[in-house]
């Protein structure tokens, strides 16, 4: 192979390696869209001497600054005793895995005035973790305009983006 | 290019001369541009015989001109003409009938000329053997290509760049081979690009528009106007157990599945051992020119959370 061939060949991988490094830091780049992203829930838990349900509508919404909120508005259960729920969980999160893996810490709680369901209740039955505790959410695009928020194992809601 | 014809006879392809070696120029005859066309190629066929319908189109056709029989007779008369006139045998130029044409005459290469015929670079020789052990020599613009099939000589690139003539070995009389053309390697650099950008692309996944990455989910099948969708690792659930279980799901919660498309995910987390069960069961109903207009989820923890 001919010296001019070779240098041909050694620049065009180079330029190459340079594009996909371009496209890297592209799909990596920081700043990222708010999602709104809306579901309509119903989670009913059995077991430990224990039946509870809610039915809710829930609304996800990441601002794309590392800050985010979760509305819930709807009606829980907790062993044949009814009460309303309306509140908004604010949280952080910051990034791992590209794309998918999120820390996420709810950081403050506005309960409603409506709202009754006894907070350490809601926190254990309903919630992932406790507020202040961090844990870790999978956020995955199920195509069209559809969001999965699960955990590391299991799924919490599908929900549609707005 | 300046050809030797016979010892005696100069023919000048940049200026489209016949002379004699030696002579004054003032006594040089200018040949017209086609038969001077006419005259390279039949030198490239010496001793062998060029069919008409070859120079009608490697003379005329390939030129831009429109080829005619007469056309070709006329240039042929102007040749023999020339060439009488310089004291050359009338048998240097034959009629083959029905064929073509035959040059008999002893051809060497005087000289290089480096913008021949209106080229920017010079020609190169390349003599080639064929099976029966002739060889012709083929004048070719350095950036044409020429058909070339089994030749694996290496350093032959570099020996066309650095010598002006090469003997290639056939392996056949069918060849095919690119000289160096900066084209051909802008091309494979560029499905390269594209190559690896795919592979970056493919590697993470990404849903570009919601620039999240994309969930696993296995498609099922349809119930009534509901697709089903089985999410995450597969279960050791068959497909159709996995179809029943969300039929009756269906059934139970009263799903509208008739009157509405829609999408159905489904998941199961946990099996005969564990003590804990978890399902998930969304429903998305579909609207076809907004995509999807509402999620409907049911989660059911049964055991230990």
């Amino acid at each position: 192979m001919s010296k001019r061939v070779l240098l041909y060949i050694t620049f065009a991988f180079f330029i190459a390696f340079f594009i996909v490094l371009l496209t890297w830091y592209f799909l990596s780049s920081k700043n990222e869209k708010s999602i709104l992203c809306h579901s309509q829930q119903e989670i009913r838990v059995q077991g430990e001497g224990r039946e509870a349900s809610m039915d809710s509508v829930l609304t996800f919404i990441m601002y794309g600054d590392g800050t985010g909120e979760v509305d819930n508005i709807g009606r829980v259960r907790i062993n044949g005793v009814d009460y309303e729920v309306k509140r908004t969980l604010h949280f952080t999160y910051t990034r791992k895995d590209y794309h998918r893996i999120f820390n996420i810490k709810i950081i403050n709680e506005n309960v409603g005035l409506t709202d009754n369901v006894p907070k350490e209740l809601y926190h254990t039955i309903f919630l992932p973790g406790k507020p202040g505790q961090q844990v870790s959410l999978s956020i995955e695009s199920l195509g069209d305009n559809l969001l999965l928020v699960s955990g590391l194992v299991n799924p919490y809601f599908v929900c549609r983006i707005e | 290019m300046i050809y030797l014809i016979n010892h005696s006879v100069e023919f000048n392809t940049q200026t489209g001369t016949l002379s004699i070696q030696g002579d004054l120029e003032e006594r040089a005859i200018i040949l017209p541009a086609p038969s001077c066309r006419l005259l390279s190629e039949l030198i490239r066929f010496e001793g062998k015989s060029v069919t008409r319908e070859y120079l009608l189109k490697h003379v005329w056709e390939d030129y831009g001109f429109s080829a005619s029989d007469a056309n070709l007779n006329n240039n042929i008369s102007v040749l023999r003409k020339g060439f009488l006139t310089l004291d050359q045998p009338r048998s240097i130029l034959n009629t083959i009938s029905k064929v073509g044409f035959e040059f008999c005459a002893n051809v060497q290469v005087l000289k290089y000329l480096d913008s021949d015929s209106g080229n920017s670079e010079s020609d190169l020789i390349i003599h080639i053997d064929n099976l029966e052990n002739d060889s012709y020599s083929v004048p070719i613009k350095e950036k044409d290509a020429i058909e070339f099939n089994g030749l694996h000589e290496e350093g032959f690139l570099s020996e066309l760049i650095d010598k002006k003539e090469v003997s290639i070995p056939l392996k056949n009389k069918n060849f095919i081979y690119f000289i160096r053309s900066p084209w051909l390697y802008l091309g494979f650099f560029c499905v390269f690009c594209v190559f690896c950008v795919f592979l970056v692309f493919s590697f993470f996944k990404l849903d570009l528009e919601n620039d999240f990455h994309l969930a696993n989910k296995e498609y099922i099948g349809l119930i009534e106007r509901c697709k089903i969708y089985n999410l995450g690792r597969k279960n050791t659930d068959s497909t159709e157990e996995i179809k029943k279980m969300v039929e009756s799901v269906i059934i139970s919660e009263k799903i509208n599945c008739n009157s509405i498309d829609a999408s159905v995910f489904f998941n199961e987390n946990g099996n005969g051992r564990s003590r804990t069960k978890i399902y998930l069961f969304a429903k998305c109903t579909i609207e076809k020119k907004r995509g999807y207009e509402q999620c409907e989820n049911i989660r059911t923890i049964i055991g230990s959370k």
